[in-house]
């Protein structure tokens, strides 16, 4: 370990400084992951497959992928990054386009968002989120100064945006335009931007996020299902009233692991968006709290560690940070909410916990990259010193 | 300004305070909308409501299956037993068109029968798809994974003996409940109670958990029956033989336990096979022995005897004249097959005179006569409790006509059951004692009752042997070892529009052995032989001989006649053994 770190960072060496306070809340949150995906996965996969470790078997294989990519991205220095992270985001846009080609992208459930690439399925808009924030973190660090008083670089941030929205819409995909939307109204937020521009901006992201609710009646019906779901349990609002059926039998403590009677098909596919609430059935409102607990730690950890940066004006890594935080923040609120019934049925995934290659192997490379800033801190602390 | 700018540059505490807040305001929401699904009480949707709707989707009260109680013979071999059996059932609203192809295939019927099954029931969410499968069957109907199937354990009946005791069991209908025949006399006995238990499911309506035992099932009681099916097995294959070989529209066989007054066998023909009823013929399904009535003819004629005897008019000795072999009486005319000359009783009973028992008759009275019939048993309920038994007819007038006395006397103007006629003839194989008949084991206490005093029985049966000897009417009857006491019967029988009908007739054997100490009655009723031969010395006796033979053998009793080749090989066995 030692020695291979130091071949990779000939220049900056000694990067074997892992912060636990992150990296184990990751690795118990990927863990409880490993757990309840062989818990509500079995049954369904029986199902459709004939095959009860199917997805159990693929989880695995992509846990085992992450945590080596965690690894590389741990060892990768940070301005590699945010030098590479324009072309990337346009690479990832190409890709985004791509996915929309008839006859080239996956469709599953209605929306088109993969792409098969050598046997493995790639989901474009979650590689996407990671670029993004790369590319908007390095983008406002370069033009900080000129932001504070002048809004107009901020012009190709949005037309980029834009452009990326309306892909993802085309999928469709709102989960992400939500979380990237809200993402980069958090980042603006604190780059120091003048308040009337910030105001503006928040108010054209309500008036478009409620035309597009608007515009397709397949999204209305999801946003005013949630709201009643029992009134339309056999229809529209089945997969969540099937949720909400697992909360209640969950009660303090959980029917226990295993246990579960919702993930009996009564909720299908429970591995992917519905994960937590096959959990909160299995282990109760108890373990609800420790779960949220530990997301709220994680994530704690890394937004004081953006504060860390901003104020050493290492803007690029305070940024970055600071968009990794909140959309870790953001997408884990998305998920638990829908789970719950708290908002719109949309398919998010729960970050290091649900099934889903790509948003576990994304997670992770961020996670890496987090840990790798946790690192130099330390060091540039012991420096200080 | 450039202090300003300074300052400005440096990240704004505040925005970072403000961002937080939204960020902790994230969780904190979950926490509560997730307190209000699983721990908070009294909540319009809360989790008293979550639980009740998920109990109301996957907690069910299933039956769980009993099987009904077994038939048994009185060695406990087994005449009918439940066995488990898998149905499968559909839901014709969740079978998908797509799937009738595969389906169809496996429940071996054409893709269009299954079709229009389906269509025809379209409104219905519950038919049966296939029945009485074996585990094996059912399961590779199932591993299609076809929508809207599910399996069902029932109990399917089997029949071991199948058409040899078709009539006596009965049937179940497709409930498992009792049809025909035992079964369904004694349904409430035999069935078993289903039980109801808890259970959780998954959406296929597959079983994941056991909750609780609401109500245990309860098997049925097994019923133990008198019959012994080996003589059952003997009577009943005779009886078939003996059909076939006379052509005769059907027949019965009835064997009684003198000392108890159980029912050992009671056959009839035709029979069906009760385990596959594809060809039931309904006129195969009654237990002629109990439900079918006939006149009982000449079989009634030891009884007269009785009647003779008891009213102190005429004794053993006692000479009828009966020639010129022809007697008118009023308008009717009744005619002995030869003249017979004088005759004593004995005669008059072996040689079967209608003569000489009209000349008894019409110098007895009319009520004492009919009395006598009454004792034995005639006209009166058996107590079997067997669905569609017959009481028989035994009628009584204020006045009687000459010639309905005198035909009274000799069988006819009254009608019995074969098992009554059997139960008549065990008062005399009692020596005057009346038991009641039974069919099921240990019954309890016998109610026993003297209709005859033990002398007059034993005169009768002593004239009832001659008839089964050389010289009697019922000498076919005779069987090797033991001795006999019976009396033949040819009947005219009865025609559609009334009257008699001169070409049809029904042969019978009543009778008892051994004679000297009596063990086993037998009924024999042949019904339309029609191969020339038709008197019941004929047709019935030999059967008589043949299945009571049987049947002491199988009861091991012990002969009480000499023959002379059994004394000759007795000798040789002692000479052997002294040399």
């Amino acid at each position: 370990m030692i020695s291979k770190s130091t071949m990779l960072n000939s220049k900056d060496n000694n990067h074997v400084n892992i912060d636990l306070s992150i990296f184990l809340p990751a690795l118990f949150l990927i863990s409880i992951g490993i757990v309840m995906i062989s818990s509500s996965s079995l049954s369904w996969a029986q199902y459709k497959f004939n095959e009860p470790l199917f997805w159990i078997k693929r989880h695995t294989f992509y846990v085992l992928l992450s945590l080596t990519l965690m690894f590389f991205s741990f060892h990768t220095p940070v301005r590699v990054w945010r030098k590479y992270s324009f072309p990337l985001l346009m690479f990832c846009i190409v890709l985004l386009g791509i996915v929309l080609l008839p006859g080239i992208g996956i469709e599953r459930n209605g929306s088109q968002r993969w792409i098969n690439v050598f046997g493995f399925t790639l989901q474009v808009s979650e590689w996407i989120k990671l670029s993004f924030i790369a590319f908007v973190a390095h983008y406002l660090a370069d033009n900080r100064v000129i932001l504070l008083s002048d809004p107009k670089p901020l012009i190709p941030i949005f037309l980029i945006f834009f452009l990326i929205s309306f892909l993802l819409i085309l999928e469709p995909d709102f989960g992400s335009f939500v979380l990237l939307g809200f993402t980069l109204i958090s980042i603006l937020f604190i780059s120091g931007i003048k308040l009337r521009y910030f105001l503006i901006l928040s108010l054209l992201a309500i008036i478009s996020f409620w035309l597009l609710a608007e515009s397709s009646p397949y999204r209305l019906s999801r946003i005013t299902s949630y709201l009643d779901p029992w009134s339309q349990r056999f229809s529209s609002g089945y997969q969540l009233t099937q949720a909400l059926i697992a909360f209640g039998r969950g009660e303090w403590f959980g029917v226990g692991l295993g246990q579960s009677v919702q993930k009996m098909l009564y909720l299908p596919e429970a591995h992917t968006d519905f994960v937590f609430a096959i959990f909160a059935e299995e282990f109760g409102f108890f373990g609800v709290l420790i779960l949220v607990g530990t997301y709220c730690f994680l994530i704690f950890r890394i937004l004081s560690l953006s504060w860390f940066y901003l104020n050493k004006k290492d803007y690029f890594s305070g940024f970055f940070l600071l968009g990794v935080g909140t959309l870790f923040a953001g997408q884990t609120f998305i998920n638990l909410g829908v789970n719950s019934g708290l908002l719109p049925t949309k398919g998010l995934t729960l970050p290091f916990l649900s099934y889903g290659g790509n948003s576990l192997l994304v997670s992770c490379i961020m996670l890496g990259m987090v840990l790798r800033l946790a690192s130099d801190m330390r060091e540039s602390k012991e420096v200080g010193k | 300004m450039a202090a300003n700018k300074a300052k400005r540059t440096s990240a704004p505490g505040w925005r970072y305070i403000l961002l937080s807040l939204v960020l902790v305001s994230l969780p904190i929401s979950i926490i509560v909308k997730v307190a209000y699904l699983q721990i908070l009480p009294n909540h319009e949707f809360g989790v008293d409501f979550l639980k009740h709707q998920g109990e109301i989707r996957s907690v069910r009260n299933i039956e769980i299956p009993a099987p009904r109680g077994a038939i048994l013979d009185r060695y406990g071999k087994p005449l009918a037993i439940s066995t488990p059996v898998i149905d499968i059932v559909g839901n014709p609203q969740k079978i998908k068109s797509a799937d009738y192809r595969r389906l169809s295939k496996a429940l071996n019927i054409s893709e269009k029968e299954l079709q229009d099954r389906l269509t025809l029931y379209k409104e219905k969410s519950f038919i049966y798809l296939a029945r009485h499968l074996s585990d094996a069957d059912a399961e590779a109907i199932l591993d299609l994974e076809v929508e809207g199937l599910y399996r069902e354990t029932q109990y399917k009946r089997y029949y071991p003996a199948g058409e040899v005791t078709a009539q006596l069991i009965g049937i179940t209908d497709y409930q498992d409940a009792g049809q025909e025949g035992l079964e369904l006399a004694f349904n409430a006995w035999l069935k078993g109670e289903r039980g109801t238990r808890k259970v959780v499911q998954d959406v296929k309506s597959r079983v994941i958990n056991n909750l609780s035992l609401v109500k245990p099932s309860k098997p049925g009681n097994d019923l133990e029956l008198s019959i012994d099916l080996r003589i059952q097995y003997a009577a009943y294959t005779e009886l078939k033989k003996a059909v076939k070989q006379h052509k005769a529209q059907g027949g019965s066989i009835v064997i009684l336990d003198v000392l108890t007054g159980e029912i050992l066998a009671m056959a009839n023909q035709p029979s069906f096979n009760p385990n596959n009823r594809e060809s039931l013929n309904q006129m195969a399904l009654r237990n002629r022995a109990i439900t079918d009535l006939i006149e009982p003819g000449s079989t009634v004629k030891p009884f007269t005897m009785l009647a003779a005897l008891e009213s102190g008019q005429y004794q053993l000795e006692s000479l009828i004249d009966t020639s010129p072999g022809y007697l008118k009486v009023e308008y009717k005319t009744f005619v002995d097959p030869v003249n017979y000359g004088e005759l004593d009783l004995r005669g008059v009973l072996s040689k079967s005179s209608q003569v000489g028992t009209t000349k008894i008759a019409l110098n007895l009275d009319a009520h004492e006569m009919r009395d006598v019939f009454s004792r034995v048993g005639f006209g009166e309920y058996l107590g079997s409790g067997f669905p569609g038994e017959s009481m028989g007819m035994l009628p009584s007038y204020r006045d009687w006509h000459p010639v309905t006395q005198a035909t009274f006397a000799f069988g006819y103007g009254l009608s019995a059951s074969p098992l009554q006629l059997a139960r008549a003839y065990g008062v005399l194989a009692n020596n005057g004692l009346k038991k009641d008949i039974k069919l099921l084991l240990d019954e309890g206490e016998t109610n026993v009752s003297r209709v005859f005093s033990s002398d007059l029985s034993k005169t009768v049966n002593n004239m009832l042997e001659s008839v089964v000897s050389e010289s009697g009417t019922g000498k076919n009857a005779m069987i090797p070892h033991y001795r006999v006491a019976g009396k033949t019967a040819t009947l005219h029988k009865v025609k559609a529009g009334g009257g008699y009908d001169e070409n049809k007739y029904v042969s019978a054997f009543a009778g008892f052995s051994p004679a000297s100490n009596p063990r086993v009655v037998t009924v024999v009723i042949i019904d339309e032989p029609s191969e020339g031969k038709y008197f019941g010395g004929l047709v019935a006796a030999p059967i008589f001989s043949k299945v009571t033979e049987r049947a002491l053998q199988l009861l091991r009793i012990s002969p009480d006649k000499q023959s002379s080749s059994w004394v000759n090989h007795e000798n040789l066995e002692e000479q052997g053994k002294s040399s």
